[in-house]
């Protein structure tokens, strides 16, 4: 008897850890999210990439760019136009890591080029 | 400035009195658009011309197969009949001598004649071996450069094509253009043309050109100042030259190139400060107007005055009369998108536009330089062909063939468009297979491996549409010479081989046509058959069959086009309206003024367009004596060059030989000339070295930077 009660609070204590853990992670999801990828701000917040100045690449929170960092993107997006995705970052080099912070703090929106002729 | 009449000046001045008799009424008028002369049998035939968005429509009168003379259709509302020099010159250009007639492909020994089905083939075998070596990522390695198309159904056909081949990478002619414009007002507005239609004009209080000079760009036009004035609607002009146009406006306004965003700040700044515009409109119907009061804020009357070189009392004056107009409209030359600044300026002009709410309602409004595009070609493309993702841009596709990435390029616009067309020549021969289509023997050979020979407008059957959004018709007038053959027809031919299921099934534009107007809503009343009867051309859109046309502002029920119906003074995917001097200016923080303290602007005239065909028309070569640069005495003597004589136009990038005329129908410090210049011209009044190979790769967001660069002139000896 001892045991199954012994068992059945193993059980208990390990299903009240699961719901627990389930619990948290809807409620409080950073907790449950790589602690290195900033929280998604709300979209008209986000910094436009394709209008951001440097200082204002150099200032997102976390230091996810350096000033030269923020001054070749500024170089690369004059180069092309505009960025069509952050995919057009890879040309700097910058890693999946790097681009994956930078998505929750911005947006990237273009103007296509229009033609009625 | 000598009091002698030159032959230049004496040619200009028959030029212009051929041009405004053209303009103004039918060469013939004995014989008009619909009356016969006794004793002669002509057939007559519909046609267009597809050089500039006026779009005149004429008949042709046919006789032995061939068109002896073509008159502007009296009937047609917006040109009352009326043609220009170069429309005409398609009755000489069809049998021009200098003309390419069959097809050839580039091998070691030279240029080789082959058969129109040979060419074809071996644009399929490329097309298709390109697919093999790549799969589903061919779309990276194909690319067309689209031209100012003959006609809608060649660029339907065109597209499809492109489509099917796995191709998504068509550049719009308006990148070296005015793309600027149409984006801008597209993304702000909802609609990427003009906000109404021409005869609006004669409803206005003021009417503002813009850096649109009318009567040489779109002569015809030039009857919509004349009834303007009529009407007693104020003209003003903006331009730094005197020009055909300046003939017709009431005042004109001398502004250093390229700073018109700084005269509109201006005006936006002060009607703000002053509280002067007009508030209710604004806050029911814009958001973000705080956004605006920032970026106007730095631009006092002293700032405008030293960014534009117009006196504080002249922009006084012109902000007065802006503000008292009760029905303003304002003509957008195709200039303003040809500096770097060009966003930044027209974002300004419309914004001065919504402040006072001079964009809706009768007299009042935008208009532009380009073609009312009705819209459509997308819908349709995807629905034969299924969506697809958006193509890259020029600036991308130019990086993408300098890594030798791009297999296959249809080069159907003259790369001599583009700024650094020298560097981009080099970089075009990267291709590994270049089709070009055109029709006299032009820089383009130097870089293409297979030519295939088009049709001039009399030689096709289709639509087109013109700056009022109205499509207009024409039949084929006359066989082409040789193998020439249309657009429509060469893109059809090869998309057949390639999927010949799926391809539609049309053996005439007229098919093809019909099959668009059934397939998309808004084009159902848009039928051949309506087509034909009307003179001049049908404004769309028209949903029901028998449907009226819808002339006036588009915005019919009060709202902008926008997903909230609202005007957004901030546009997010840009940033703030920061106006700066065009890049390279000598005024610009890249500028140096030392050595290029003057600056360069180049332009159309009125007896040639573009780069290319019309500088093959001997009748029109006569009205050039080569390549010359308008420059201000005053100007002249500091560079120590004289009138008449031969001297450099240099910028940091390169120099052309050009001849110095001086006149003070340009201001003091810039320097003009003509855009329409190549280098393999026939006649030497046409021939010249591109003037883009002197100038850089400047781009705004949008469009590239053709003017607004300082230059320097040099003289020749010494």
């Amino acid at each position: 008897m001892r045991g199954v009660y012994n068992l059945m609070s193993v059980a208990g204590i390990c299903l009240l850890s699961a719901v627990c853990f389930v619990t948290l992670s809807f409620v409080t999801p950073s907790l449950a999210a790589d602690p290195a990828v900033p929280p998604a701000q709300e979209a008209a917040e986000r910094l436009e990439l394709n209008a951001a100045t440097v200082d204002q690449l150099t200032a997102l929170p976390g230091g996810i760019l350096t000033k030269e960092d923020a001054m070749k993107m500024v170089t690369l997006r004059e180069q092309l136009g505009n960025f069509q995705a952050y995919e057009d970052l890879k040309e700097l080099g910058f890693s999946d890591e790097k681009i994956d912070k930078l998505r929750p703090l911005t947006t990237v929106n273009y103007m296509a080029t229009d033609c009625n002729c | 400035m000598s009091s002698k009449v030159s032959r230049r000046t004496f040619m200009k001045a028959g030029a212009a009195a051929v041009g405004a008799l053209t303009c103004l009424r039918p060469l013939s008028p004995a014989l008009g658009a619909n009356s016969a002369t006794p004793g002669i049998d002509y057939e007559r035939v519909h046609g267009y011309c597809p050089f500039c968005q006026t779009r005149c429509t004429f008949t042709a009168f046919k006789k032995n197969g061939k068109a002896e003379f073509l008159v502007g259709k009296d009937g047609n509302r917006w040109t009352a009949g009326g043609m220009c020099p170069k429309g005409m010159s398609f009755l000489e250009l069809a049998d021009s001598p200098h003309r390419l007639t069959r097809p050839m492909l580039k091998t070691a020994s030279g240029w080789q004649n082959i058969s129109y089905d040979e060419a074809i083939a071996l644009t399929v075998e490329k097309l298709q071996e390109a697919r093999r070596r790549h799969g589903n990522e061919i779309a990276r390695h194909l690319a067309l450069t689209a031209p100012l198309w003959d006609c809608r159904e060649s660029e339907l056909a065109a597209l499809i094509t492109m489509r099917f081949a796995g191709c998504i990478n068509i550049m719009p002619p308006g990148e070296v253009c005015i793309s600027t414009a149409s984006s801008t007002l597209n993304t702000l507005l909802g609609s990427g043309n003009s906000t109404t239609t021409v005869d609006e004009v004669e409803n206005a209080e003021l009417l503002v050109l813009w850096g649109a000079n009318i009567s040489e760009t779109y002569p015809p036009y030039t009857r919509w100042l004349e009834k303007a004035k009529a009407k007693g609607v104020r003209i003003i002009l903006l331009d730094c030259r005197r020009t055909r146009t300046s003939n017709f406006v009431d005042r004109q306004l001398r502004i250093a190139p390229g700073t018109d965003g700084a005269l509109a700040l201006g005006f936006v700044n002060q009607i703000i400060q002053d509280g002067s515009y007009d508030k209710a409109y604004v806050a029911e119907n814009t958001n973000n107007f705080n956004a605006l009061v920032k970026d106007a804020s730095p631009w006092t009357l002293a700032q405008v005055a030293a960014a534009t070189d117009l006196a504080e009392e002249d922009i006084i004056r012109f902000y007065r009369e802006l503000m008292n107009s009760r029905r303003t409209m304002m003509w957008l030359g195709g200039s303003l998108s040809r500096y770097s600044n060009g966003m930044a300026t027209v974002r300004a002009i419309i914004a001065m536009q919504v402040l006072c709410n001079q964009i809706m309602g009768s007299g009042k409004g935008l208009l532009t330089m380009e073609s009312g595009k009705p819209e459509g070609e997308k819908e349709f493309v995807d629905h034969i062909c299924g969506r697809a993702p958006a193509g890259v841009n020029f600036r991308r596709l130019r990086i993408a063939m300098d890594r030798n990435e791009i297999d296959v390029l249809f080069l159907n616009s003259s790369y001599r468009r583009y700024p650094d067309c020298d560097g981009l020549k080099e970089t075009l021969k990267k291709v590994n297979f270049v089709i070009h289509r055109g029709f006299f023997k032009t820089e383009e050979l130097e870089v293409a491996h297979l030519f295939v020979p088009a049709t001039f407008t009399l030689e096709s059957q289709g639509s087109h549409y013109g700056a009022e959004k109205q499509v207009v018709w024409r039949d084929k007038c006359q066989n082409a010479p040789g193998d020439c053959v249309p657009d429509w027809q060469f893109y059809r031919d090869i998309g057949r081989r390639l999927e010949p299921e799926k391809y539609p099934r049309f053996e005439t534009p007229s098919e093809l046509a019909t099959l668009f107007s059934n397939t998309l809503p808004d084009w159902k009343g848009i039928t051949v058959d309506r087509l034909r009867k009307s003179p001049s051309g049908l404004v769309g859109p028209i949903p029901a069959i028998n449907g009226p046309e819808l002339l006036g502002c588009i915005f019919r029920d009060g709202k902008f086009r926008t997903p909230d119906g609202k005007f957004d003074f901030l546009l997010k995917a840009v940033g703030p309206i920061i106006w700066t001097p065009p890049k390279g200016a000598p005024k610009d923080k890249d500028g140096d003024p030392k050595n290029f303290p003057l600056t360069f602007i180049q332009g159309k005239i009125l007896t040639q367009w573009q780069q290319t065909i019309t500088n093959f028309a001997a009748s029109l070569a006569q009205f050039s004596n080569g390549r010359y640069v308008q420059v201000h005495p005053e100007t002249a003597s500091q560079c120590g060059v004289k009138h008449g004589e031969t001297a450099y136009l240099v910028t940091a990038f390169g120099k052309v030989e050009a001849r110095i005329e001086a006149s003070e129908d340009i201001t003091p410090g810039v320097v003009f000339t003509p855009s329409h210049f190549l280098g393999t011209s026939p006649y030497p009044a046409t021939n010249s070295p591109p003037i883009n190979s002197i100038l850089p790769n400047y781009w705004d967001r949008i469009s590239a930077q053709f003017n607004g660069l300082g230059c320097m002139l040099q003289p020749m000896k010494g």
